[in-house]
């Protein structure tokens, strides 16, 4: 009898530390709304299409195994939908393996009817994201100056754009704008970085709308905006990527040098758009140890 | 006794399989040379002048696969810096059961030579035709030869992997023979002779005063077409000696013209990959080497 409760205690605990979920905004100060009512909208499994105001999902390490260092997940689907499984929880539940703490950010689409100024809404919302965990740092026991950012295809977009776009979007007033917003590293997977020449169409008309201008496109084109102020950034992308050219990694890495940015590039011959937690070639597979070594070093 | 015997014999052996010198341009053949007689200058741990010569290194016959290298050592074409950056890597390609050929090639800077630059190259060239007519002899694959070079022999690598004109010189039953690599490993390599080029390997191979057309011809990045066979590209972002803008650019013109390989670019490890590392991340390039390789069995 003791067993079962106990069992079920174990078993209530990881839901919850699976599950929990926070609200980014605190009440009334979510910007760039119209204040539409807006249904979640789940398009099928683990494909988001549209949610009212982002949250932020807790994975934390056993307390034994925890380390001081924090991961916020910004999955991808080309700024349409967000692939909040396979591009989230999944690596959120890799990286307690390694004892880092991960939160899983669903973040407002551009494509949205809610949204005043659509290209916003994403960066708002990872913005929020950061300055709310390093603000409850120590409510998980982590440290407010390790908080990563890890994204994947367009949600590498969103965490280059958290990287390198200083000004703060979020309008928090008071004790908020203690909070740097910038992450204190990066890693992206297969990113969307160009909205040029090797854009992922889809993602760049979803931000930008079908009609962008040719300086819109250069601004929200990542590798532009790299400054010796971009965190240290490791990339990891397959040379047969049919979605989102691997020149867009090479164009960001090419900026990190020129700004002497420390980091990292790793292309496989393959892994397509598919680089993740489990990958079909032993070579690809190597990403996880290189990612986990990369993590150790940075924490030195 | 008897366990002496066999220790004795077990060194024998592996100075034997270790240290086989081969001289691989027929007697009398070696183009591109004055006549002069040219003494090895070995400047511990590095020579500066030499022949051109190979150095078997072949794993035990139970444990050899089809697989071979040419292993071109680097050292700004002025010197060859076999010791670490080659006979360690041979070893290294021996446990993974790849027979590995050193290889000693003229130095552009030698005065033996008629033209400079070309003699790596042909030396490079001869060497392949060599591996593969004699392939069998050693129970490895003609169509399975590939080549690794550090630095300056990274340049040598590429040169070798997309110049398709033979300058051998080799008649008779040699033309036949492919001089193309089916595989290259390139460590640090020096590719470009223009914005980022490792002065000293341009000077030395093309001379002090090359013309702009000359660089461009000699920028690796330039010569890569659809033939370049899969090429793997290892480079340490801190590399202040050859920057790793050139894998960069080598890896990109292979993008463009769909040839199949990776580009791996680390934090740090400075101008140098050594089978045993300082860092765990550094660690990490045997596996992906060694995973790499077997993946070009892979249809």
């Amino acid at each position: 009898m003791k067993k079962v409760i106990f069992i079920i205690l174990i078993f209530f605990i990881s839901q919850v530390s699976a599950q929990q979920k926070i609200t980014v905004w605190e009440k009334g100060t979510m910007p760039n709304s119209k204040g539409l009512k807006l249904k979640k909208i789940e398009e099928k499994e683990g494909r988001i299409t549209q949610i009212q105001a982002p949250e932020l999902f807790v994975f934390l390490p056993a307390k034994e195994e925890r380390k001081t260092m924090a991961v916020i997940i910004i999955p991808g689907g080309g700024y349409h939908h967000l692939t909040y499984d396979l591009g989230g929880y999944s690596y959120a539940k890799w990286l307690n393996t390694l004892g880092i703490s991960a939160f899983v950010l669903n973040y407002r689409l551009p494509t949205s009817p809610d949204l005043k100024q659509r290209e916003l809404a994403p960066l708002q919302d990872i913005q929020a994201a950061v300055k709310l965990i390093r603000k409850n740092a120590a409510q998980y026991g982590i440290s407010p100056n390790q908080i990563g950012v890890l994204g994947t295809s367009a949600g590498g977009h969103l965490a280059a754009m958290d990287s390198n776009i200083s000004t703060d979007y979020t309008e928090l007033k008071g004790d908020w704008t203690n909070f740097s917003a910038v992450p204190d590293f990066a890693i992206l997977v297969s990113p969307v970085i160009d909205l040029g020449e090797f854009a992922h169409r889809g993602s760049r008309d979803n931000l930008l709308g079908e009609n962008a201008s040719q300086e819109k496109i250069k601004e929200y084109s990542m590798q532009n905006r790299v400054t010796d102020k971009t965190p240290p950034t490791i990339l990891f992308h397959a040379q047969n990527d049919p979605a989102v050219p691997v020149i867009n990694s090479v164009l960001y890495y090419e900026a990190m040098i020129k700004s002497k940015v420390k980091g990292a590039l790793f292309i496989f011959p393959k892994g397509e758009h598919n680089i993740g937690i489990s990958n079909k070639t032993e070579l690809t597979d190597n990403w996880k140890k290189i990612c986990a070594d990369w993590l150790t070093q940075i924490d030195k | 006794m008897k366990k002496t015997i066999f220790i004795v014999l077990i060194f024998l052996i592996n100075q034997i399989s270790a240290q086989e010198k081969i001289l691989f341009w027929p007697k009398g053949e070696m183009p591109n040379s004055k006549g002069l007689k040219i003494e090895n200058k070995d400047l511990n741990p590095e020579i500066s002048t030499q022949e051109a010569e190979l150095f078997a290194f072949l794993p035990p016959k139970p444990e050899r696969s089809q697989r071979s290298v040419i292993i071109i050592p680097g050292g700004g074409y002025s010197k060859l810096t076999y010791n670490e950056g080659a006979f360690q890597i041979a070893k290294w390609m021996n446990t993974l059961g790849i027979s590995a050929f050193v290889l000693y090639y003229r130095l552009p800077t030698s005065p033996d030579l008629i033209q400079r630059e070309i003699a790596p190259l042909q030396d490079a060239q001869a060497a392949i035709k060599y591996i593969r007519k004699n392939a069998s002899q050693w129970g490895i694959s003609p169509d399975q030869v590939g080549v690794v070079g550090t630095s300056a022999g990274g340049h040598l690598a590429t040169s070798v992997s997309n110049i398709s004109t033979d300058y051998t010189g080799l008649k008779g039953e040699w033309t036949n023979i492919s001089t193309i690599p089916d595989f290259a490993v390139l460590f640090c390599p020096v590719i470009d002779f223009g914005e980022f080029a490792h002065v000293g390997s341009r000077k030395s191979l093309l001379g002090e005063n090359a013309s702009p057309e000359k660089r461009t011809e000699f920028s690796m990045q330039n010569r890569v077409t659809e033939k370049t066979p899969p090429t793997v590209l290892f480079h340490n972002q801190d590399d202040t000696a050859v920057p790793a803008m050139n894998s960069i650019l080598y890896f990109k013109a292979m993008t463009k013209n769909k040839v199949k390989g990776a580009l791996f670019i680390f934090p740090k490890g400075g101008h140098k990959f050594s089978i045993t590392n300082k860092s765990e991340l550094s660690e990490n390039w045997k596996k992906l080497c060694s995973d790499w390789l077997k993946s070009l069995d892979e249809k």
